[in-house]
Formats: structure tokens, sequence, C-alpha cells
């Protein structure tokens, strides 16, 4: 149904997207996700050439709307859009809002008109508000309105621009609760999300969007449950990092263990874990890594959390020649060894190219 | 809202009354006989022989001495004087025009009336008196009195005398004290006195010159042998007899006691409007009368408030057309468009609208006979609009970006996304500064006058002109002015009830059809609309009409069907009002800007002083010609503080001084008519007596106008001359007419020096001085070009 070829989007000298292909079906529901800024909410408004894109095309139904001559308004009429801020009417009831489309743009009598919004408000749950001003609803109340309003122009497409990113917690699931029976109705979607749960349940694809393009796809038990790649991976399980790079065997242990105290308290750690964790790199560095580094240590480490699982781990890369230190410790320290083995989950070690992996999950 | 007007009106008219009933005195006691007049105040012309006799017939009555009858009238009329005496003839007259001053008895003083000569030339006494004998007895004096007293004075024809240059040369000195006796109209002396005594020198074959002078100064002339006989109404009495030679009595003066009908026993009866009692609801009524009624005044003030609504009705929708545009050119995305919105706007806002006014009628409809008006419409819709674009504008940016965004996500056009998302969000919100910019647009447009078109504000301005009441016009065209922004108001209102989307979409959705308050407001508009269509059509567009004659102007007679400038309120407006009803009536600010409308063919003839035509003519003398016929006379003075009694003596004095010594001739020739370019005479003021305020208008050459600058003119000459010989320091004060009358009344100026004309309905407002100057009324043209 649409076809994305090479879209690229440049602002000034700064290129939001790059090169982006994409492939959206009918009666899909896509979700858009990546980190902020990276262009997600500029690809949906070049859909609908709200903002109108640098190079590459976009074919809807074979046609190339980027052609010179496309007829815009019609186009858009097909393609419903929801925003973050709702952009109601402000000069015209909920009732106005759903009609003036339809009366002024599609030619339907004010009798049809109206009868259609009232059976979509009542399909929103909001047949008592029709007579209100969007500035006496709540944020999503105004958002349900906004999503009749787009069913009101019987769209094949709707767009959605973060549309719960403006909402109160407690008025998201109300809005998601109509999207959600939108995809059960079979109608095409393309939803920009931070709701993870809600793209992992609802789309039938996800777009990982990073770096201007679409980073990754998938279906969502596999962007979820597998990323492929690494940012993908930090994205989803919202992983928050710690580096340090430890270059000289009198390094700063204080200034470390500082850093660490303060990383920890941020994402809200016990003391408990705290202890241990300043523990477990104080062993980790003193008995098992700088002693094998000998006199010229070029060790870097990574302190992760993740806060999908609530999970810290602590990731060592160094170079030297392959052996794990977990076996190559002599018998007199295994006192090291064993606190080690005791505070975490599990560990796990890998060598490549001369480099050395060591992983403790805490 | 139309509570609180109503209110406010009320509040404002209580006030007005209020202020103008405190100055009024209880009424006297009613007078039954002669002998009630004993501790009246008696009012009587001073020099006049009644002074003396009222003072010694009733030495408990206080006396006021007015200058002349016109002031003695006036001091009965508003009760300054309980009664005044004046001969008989004048009382007749003054009771003509005025039906609530009646005469209390005329049986109580005649006098043998006489011409007067000096003691030192009984020889041409002596041939008067033969001349009085012999007229009397062929009947010729019977019938030239019966001519000049029993018939109306506008009808009566005074013949023509040859003048007799070789002859010898008498002087006849008169105060022109009034007709019947002697009167000056059209530039000539009349009267029953005047042809008594033409007729004489006639006969003798003298070469009569006729000198003009204050009563009180007549015998003293004769003493002096300024003159060689006086004449204007002079009873003989011994005490007069010792200085001067009388003739035979030509006539008896019967002498009448005047007063106001309602304070005479017998007449108050018949006393019009006896309701009238209070004087506080009399000042009312009588300015009402006399600023509203009287000559139709009212008519005056409709016509100009007709104009004034139409120039704002169609400046308002031509400026907001305009504005939209401008705001059209200044958002949208070319450049050019753009820089010119930007321009226009900057230029617009930087140039005061009155220069704006003048640079349209002026210079770009310069040679086109283009109607003011439609100048005027032009010029506040494009100031109007330069203002609303910009307001428009923020308005627009002022809506939220999301609103555009959701309607062309929605599938509108631009176009449409503007019309029917942005533009109704937008209309509310200029809304409440676009109300005040109309009203301001509203009140702006009372300065049109500077272009010759006759708004509410010139409407008030002539009557002001006219009655020297500074008090009701204004308050009346405040008033007005109010009421037309309450309306205008009101029906902004109504349409922003009308965008209300609240109010709106209720009404519509219960009803389906569009609701009352939509076809309210919609019928208010075309109602409007039509309403100003009506009047531009009926009034200020005639002026574009071909009614408008074209032949060459070659007499007075032409002049009808003809468009004339006037200076609003001088004498020569009244008169082409008066007698021209066929002439469109160009009202001008300045003399100059006529002259400069005659000679751009925006009028035909321009109708001002002789003086100051005869002046303009000799800086243009191939673009105009002046008609040698005069339409009327006038007596040029000095308007006064009302309250200043010494300086009016004073002032008197001065004048009647300067116009013995010839130091009034000797101006006129030094600044009328002489053809270089004459300077101020230094003149030292040492303000030993204070400081005289003085208001002029700086921009009436020949009389007071700037020069290498300095003031220059024979008006501040004149003043600087009075200030000496008044041992006062002089401060001029520049004013257009208007404000100096003003600020007469209001006492932020003693006197005006600035041509003013002598009328008796202005001198309701202040107190004029004995004329200084006489000049004739006459028409200037373009010159005819065969």
């Amino acid at each position: 149904m649409i076809s994305v070829k090479n879209l690229s989007k440049q602002f000034g000298s700064n290129w939001v997207l790059n090169d982006i292909n994409a492939e959206i079906r009918k009666g899909e529901v896509i979700s858009i996700i990546g980190p902020s800024g990276t262009g997600k909410s500029t690809f949906l408004r070049c859909l609908n050439l709200l903002e109108r894109p640098t190079g590459g095309s976009i074919l809807i139904d074979g046609e190339n709307i980027l052609q010179k001559g496309a007829d815009e308004p019609k186009l858009r009429r097909k393609m419903g859009m929801v925003f973050q801020s709702f952009n109601l009417y402000a000069h015209l009831t909920v009732l106005g809002n759903l009609t003036i489309g339809p009366m002024k743009l599609l030619g339907k009598s004010r009798q049809e008109a109206e009868a259609k919004a009232i059976e979509l408000l009542k399909s929103v749950g909001l047949s008592e508000k029709i007579d209100q001003f969007p500035d006496e609803l709540s944020g999503g109340q105004k958002q349900r309105v906004a999503i009749a309003r787009c069913l009101a122009m019987d769209p094949e497409i709707i767009l959605f621009d973060e549309p719960t990113s403006a909402l109160d917690p407690t008025m998201v699931s109300e809005v998601l609760a109509v999207i959600r029976r939108l995809a059960k109705d079979g109608m095409t979607m393309a939803i920009v999300t931070h709701e993870m749960d809600f793209a992992k349940n609802v789309s039938s694809r996800v777009f990982y969007m990073d770096e201007g393009i679409i980073y990754e796809e998938g279906k969502p038990g596999d962007i979820f449950e597998n990323p492929q790649k690494e940012k993908t991976r930090i994205f989803i399980q919202r992983i928050r990092k710690l580096n340090e790079k430890i270059v000289s065997q009198d390094f700063d242990l204080y200034k470390l263990n500082a850093n660490i105290e303060l990383f920890c308290a941020r994402h809200t750690a016990d003391k408990r874990t705290v202890s241990h964790i300043l523990l477990v790199v104080e062993e980790v560095l003193g008995q098992l890594l700088l002693p094998l580094a000998g006199g010229e240590p070029e060790i870097d480490l990574t302190l992760e959390y993740s806060e999908k699982t609530a999970e810290f781990q602590l990731l060592l890369d160094y170079a030297g020649a392959e052996q794990n230190p977990f076996l190559a410790l002599p018998d007199d320290d295994n006192l090291s060894l064993r606190l080690i083995e005791k505070l975490a989950k599990s560990s796990s070690y890998s060598s490549v190219a001369g480099r050395n992996h060591l992983t403790i999950v805490l | 809202m139309k509570k609180t007007a109503t209110c406010l009106l009320v509040i404002l008219m209580l006030f007005v009354a209020l202020l103008s009933g405190c100055s009024k005195q209880a009424p006297p006691t009613r007078l039954a006989t002669v002998e009630d007049m004993a501790d009246k105040r008696i009012g009587v012309c001073s020099g006049f022989i009644y002074d003396k006799f009222a003072s010694e017939r009733f030495p408990a009555a206080t006396v006021l001495r007015y200058n002349s009858q016109t002031d003695l009238l006036l001091a009965v009329k508003s009760e300054k004087a309980d009664v005044a005496i004046t001969n008989f003839a004048a009382a007749k007259i003054m009771l003509k025009d005025n039906s609530e001053v009646g005469i209390l008895t005329d049986e109580i003083l005649t006098f043998p009336i006489g011409v007067g000569f000096s003691k030192s030339n009984p020889e041409l006494r002596a041939r008067f008196d033969a001349f009085l004998q012999a007229s009397q007895a062929d009947g010729s004096l019977q019938a030239m009195y019966k001519k000049w007293f029993e018939n109306d004075l506008d009808t009566i024809k005074m013949p023509k005398f040859k003048a007799s240059p070789s002859g010898r040369n008498v002087v006849l000195g008169v105060a022109i004290g009034d007709l019947p006796s002697v009167g000056y109209i059209d530039g000539e002396y009349v009267g029953f006195d005047i042809e008594l005594i033409q007729t004489f020198a006639a006969q003798e074959n003298i070469n009569l010159q006729i000198l003009s002078m204050d009563f009180a100064a007549l015998i003293a002339s004769l003493a002096t042998g300024k003159v060689d006989m006086i004449a204007d109404c002079i009873a003989i009495n011994a005490e007069r007899q010792k200085q001067v030679d009388f003739s035979l009595p030509y006539m008896k003066d019967k002498t009448a006691v005047i007063a106001l009908k309602k304070n005479i026993a017998h007449l108050a009866g018949s006393a019009p409007q006896a309701a009238r009692s209070s004087g506080f609801i009399q000042s009312v009524s009588d300015g009402f009368y006399s600023n509203i009624i009287h000559e139709n005044r009212y008519l005056l003030i409709l016509d100009g408030l007709k104009t004034t609504m139409v120039i704002s009705f169609f400046a308002v929708v031509f400026g907001t057309l305009l504005g939209a545009f401008i705001c059209f050119m200044r958002m949208s995305r070319r450049k050019l468009f753009q820089a010119f919105a930007r321009a226009y706007i900057s230029l617009m806002r930087g140039v005061p609208v009155l220069v704006l006014l003048m640079i349209m009628y002026y210079v770009v409809f310069g040679k086109a006979n283009v109607s003011p008006v439609l100048v005027a419409v032009l010029a506040f819709g494009m100031n109007f609009a330069a203002y609303v674009s910009e307001m428009f504008r923020s308005a627009i940016e002022s809506i939220d970006r999301g609103q555009t965004e959701a309607g062309i996500a929605g599938g509108f056009s631009k176009i449409q996304t503007f019309v029917y998302i942005i533009m109704p969000q937008a209309i509310r919100r200029v809304l409440s500064v676009y109300k005040g910019e109309v009203i301001s647009l509203v009140k702006m447009t009372s300065i049109v006058g500077y272009i010759a078109v006759q708004d509410l504000t010139k409407a008030s301005d002539i009557i002001r002109s006219r009655t020297f009441d500074a008090f009701f016009p204004l308050l009346m065209t405040a008033v007005l002015y109010f009421a037309i922004s309450a309306l205008l108001l009101q029906l902004l209102d109504g349409f922003e009830r009308f965008t209300d989307p609240r109010r709106q979409q209720r009404g519509a959705n219960q009803s389906g059809p569009p609701g009352a308050g939509k076809l309210l407001v919609i019928a208010a508009l075309v109602l409007g609309l039509g309403g100003g269509v009506y009047f531009y059509n009926s009034q200020p567009a005639a002026e574009n009409k071909p009614t408008v004659s074209t032949g060459q102007i070659k007499s007075l007679a032409d002049l009808g069907g003809k468009r004339v400038a006037v200076i609003t309120g001088t004498t020569g407006d009244f008169v082409i009002r008066d007698k021209y009803k066929t002439s469109q009536v160009v009202d001008m600010v300045y003399p100059a800007d006529a002259a400069l409308a005659l000679r751009t063919n925006k009028v035909d003839a321009f109708v001002f002083d002789r003086n100051t035509l005869q002046y303009i003519l000799a800086k243009h003398p191939q673009d105009f010609e002046i008609l040698p016929e005069r339409l009327s006379s006038v007596e040029i003075a000095i308007p006064m503080r009302r309250d200043a009694t010494d300086l009016h003596r004073q002032v008197n004095a001065a004048i009647s001084h300067f116009k013995q010594d010839g130091t009034i001739e000797k101006l006129k020739q030094k600044w009328i008519l002489s053809s270089g370019t004459p300077t101020l005479a230094k003149i030292n003021l040492d303000g030993r007596n204070g400081m005289l305020r003085m208001g002029t208008c700086l921009l009436s050459e020949p009389y007071a106008y700037m020069s290498n600058g300095a003031m220059a003119g024979l008006d501040i000459e004149l003043a600087h001359l009075l200030a000496e010989r008044l041992g006062m320091k002089l401060e001029i004060t520049d004013m257009s007419y208007d404000a100096m009358i003003a600020a007469l009344q209001v006492g932020k100026i003693d006197l005006a020096i600035a041509n003013f004309y002598k009328l008796n309905e202005r001198q309701t407002a202040c107190e004029f001085s004995i004329p200084y100057l006489q000049n004739d009324i006459a028409a200037m043209v373009r010159r005819h070009k065969p």
C-alpha cells in the first residue's frame, strides 16, 4: 500500500532522515520505536507530506506522491493523522470537529455527517460530549475525539504521532484501548510510540529507528525478545551505562568507587547491592586482572544497568593473552574467586582477537 | 451597556446644566411705572445723553454703560441689566427680532436732535440751518424722516450722491450708532443723518468726508478741529452747547425704556415662553436654541453626522479589506510582497493621518475633481489598513501551529485551512483590539475639515464660529461622537457574539438552520451597508454631480451653482450660505488652502475679505482676479474676555485714539496696500501693568503671519501698539480661530486680534471692542483666459 524508497529529509545542514526504505501493507499495524531525535515523527510527517522530503520516493498504491502535480489534499484525505498535542479545532464543538471535514471535503450533508459523527463518538465512548468544546475535555477525551475525527474521513491508514506522550499516565490506557480496537478491526496504522508493551502486543511489525534510518525491523517478538543489533538491545532493555578506563597500576580506586556509587544511586540500587558491586570491582581488578596485565594495563570497565530487568552487569574488556582469570588463579587466592562467585549471579569469559571479555551479572 | 450609556448621558447633561446655571441671578421684581426703575440696574450706551439722565433721575439705581446698542440689548436679555434706556427708533428695531423684550414706557424723555458744529465755524452752521428751514418748508425733510423711520430698514435705498472733489472740504464725524440714523453697509455710510447731510453737501458743493469714531469722542474731536461737523442722533442739551454749536433741531428723538417682557407688569402675560422662569433651565434652553434650533442649525449637525458616519463606515470597510490584503502580502513567502507590505506599514504608521489626508487631497488628487469625502475614505482607510494588517497578522500568528497542521493533515488545502480553521479563531482574537481601532478611526475623522469636508466636528465649528459659544456645540459634538462610537461598538459586539463558537454552535445545532443571532447580525450589516450607500449617494456625492454650472464667473450673480470656498465662520461663509443657496459651500480652514483649492480647480470662487484677497492676488496676479462688487461689509474688532471690564474700556479708548491719530490708517497703508515686504516696527514693552495674553492665527496674511522667523502683520503690530499703550507685556499664542473662541471663554487669553469680524451673534460669548477696520467681503475667481 505504501512503499518508501531512499527517503531522506534535511533540516538545514542536519540530515534527520538518511535513507529510509520501508513497506507498509494493508491491514498492518506498524509501531515505530527508537530513541528521541532519531526522526520517527519526521518520517511519519513525511508520509503525508506535512514535511516535504528532501529526496527519495513515496509510492502510495503505486503512485509517487512526491511528483509534481500530485493532489496533496486528496492524498491526505486517505491518511488520517493523530497528533501528540491533539490539535482539535478550538473554535468547533466535538461534533463540529468531526463533521467539518466530511461536509466541506467529502460533500456530505450535515445530517449525514452528524449521524456518522455521533456513531463514531459512541464507538470511542464520548457520545455525551458532542456539544462540548475541546478545552472542556480531558487529554484522553481529546485524543479519542481526534481519533474519531480521523475516522470520520474514512481513511485508509491512520498515522499516530506519539498519541499518548502528552497524556497523564491515568489516561494513557483509554486511548490505547481505542487504538487496540481499531487494530482488531483491521485498520492500517503507523504508530510512533514509546509504549513498548503496547507496541509489542498490538503491532504486526516494529520499526526500530536510529541514526536516521530504519535500523532494525521485524516482528515484535523478534525485536523485543531477541534484538539482533546492540543499539536495539540497549534501547529495548533500556540499558544505562557507566564506562571507566584503567590504564595504570596506580589508578584512583576511590574515584572509581565514587563514580560507581553515584551511578548506582541514580538507578536506585540498594546499599547492599552497591557494596557488593564495589567489592566485586575491587576484587576483580586488584586480584584477578591487574596482576595479569603487567606494567601497562588497558582495561575497559563498563557497568550496565537494565531498567527492564533491574539488573547490574559488569563488563570488562582488556588486552592480553587468552586466559580465563577464573581458572588461572593460584590456589591461595581462591578467597577472591569465592567471593566473586558468591556475589555474582553468573559470570562468563570469552576472548576474541587478543581482547578478553569478562562478564559478571550481579 | 445601554443602561450605562443612558446614565452617563444624564449625568453629563446635569453637569452642563449645573455649570451654566450657577452664574445666573434671581429675577428682579416686576416693573409697573417709571419709578420702579429707581433701584434697578439701568443699562445705557456710554456717551449718550441717557447716561447722565439715568444717573440724575435715578440716583439709587446702578447705571451700567455699554459700548453699543447690541451690547445693551444683550445685557437686558441676559439680565445683566434690568432695564435699558435708548432711543425709541433703536428700541423699535431691537423689539422686532427679540420678542422677549418689551417697552416699559416711551414717555420719559424727548430730545431735540441737531447737528453739532465747531464754535469757530458759525458760517457753516448758518448755511445748514438755512438748508434745514428750506427743506422743512418744502416737506422734503419730513419725507426723508418718514422714509427712514417708518419703513423696514432692509428695503430702504440710499440715494447716490455725486462727489464734489472740487468743493470745500468738510469732515463729518459719526459714531455709526445704528440705523436709522447712521449705519455702515456695504462699505457705505447710510442712514437718515447721512442722507440729510449728503443732500446738504450736494447743494452747497461741499466735498464731504466721513470719519467714524466712538460716540464719546465726537464732541472732543469737533472741539479740537479734527472734524467740522458731527451727527449721529445727537441730542441737544445745555452741557453740550457749552462746547459745541448746534444746528436747529432736525428731528425729535423719543426715548424708550426697555426690559424683558416678563419683568414688565403690563406685558408679563405676553412674554414668550413663560415657563422659562428659572435662569438655570433658561440658559440651557437658550444655548440649545441659539446653537441648535436657530437658523435650522440642527440640519448642519445632522449633515455633519451623516458625513462622519459615511466616512467612518466606508473607511472601516475599505481599510479592513486593504488591511487583509496587506496582511496577506506581509505573511506571503515572496520577498517582494513582504518588502512591499513592510514598507507600506511603516510608511503609513510613520505619517500623521492629517498630513496623509492633505497629501491625498492636494497632491495625489490635486488636479482630479474627486469628492473630498472619497479622498477622506481613502486616506483613513489606508491608515487604518496599516494598523489592522499588523493586528490581523499577530492574531493569525498567535493561533497554534497545530491547528494549521491538523487542517492540512485532515485534507484541507491551505486556503481552506485558513478559511475554515484559522480565520474563525483569528477573528475572535483580533476583535477586541480591532474594536478599539475602529473607535479611534471614528474620532480621527474629525480632522476632515482640513480638506473642506463638512463633518460633525466641522459643523460644530461652524456653529461655534457663529455663536461664539464653545460650550454647547462642543458638548453636543462630544455626545454625538460618543453615540456613534457606542453604536459601532454595539454592532461589533454583536459580531463578536456571532463569532463566539459557544453561542453560535449551540444555537445552530439545536435549530438546524442559522440561528436568530446570525440573522440579526447579517441584517445589521446589510442595513449599515445600505444606509451607508444611501447616505453616500444622498449627500456628499452630490458635490461630484454635474449640478455645478460651469460658466465663467463674471459677477457675483454667477456665484449661484458654483463651488465657493469660504473660511469657516467668516462673514463670507454666512453671506454665501444665506444669499447663494444654490452655491456649494466648501468649508476651508485657512485662506492659503482656499487659494490653493481655487488654483487647482477644486472650487470656482473664494469668498473672503477684500484685503486678504488683494494680498493673495498680488502674489499670483496671473492666476486670480477679484470681482469688483462687494457681498457685504464687515467691521473688524477685537473680541475680549467678557469679565475683563477694565480691559474693554482701555482697549476701546486705545482704538479710538489710534483711529483719530491716523495710526490705523498708517498700518493699513503699510501692511495691506504697500507693495513691499513690511517689517514689524520695534516697540519696547515694559510690562509695568502686567501681561496681556493675546491669541492670533499666524496663517492669516497680511494680518498675522510669520516672516523671516518673526511674527508680522497688521494685527501683530496693532497688538504691540495696544500693549505699549496699555503698558503691558504681550504674550502671543498662535491658535486656530475656533480655539481662540474657546480660549477667550475660559479665560486662557484676554483678547484675540486676528481679523475678527464683529457679529451680533458672537457678542453673547465675548465682548467686542469698537471696530478698528472696515472691510468688504469680496469674491476671488480664477483669471479668465480667453
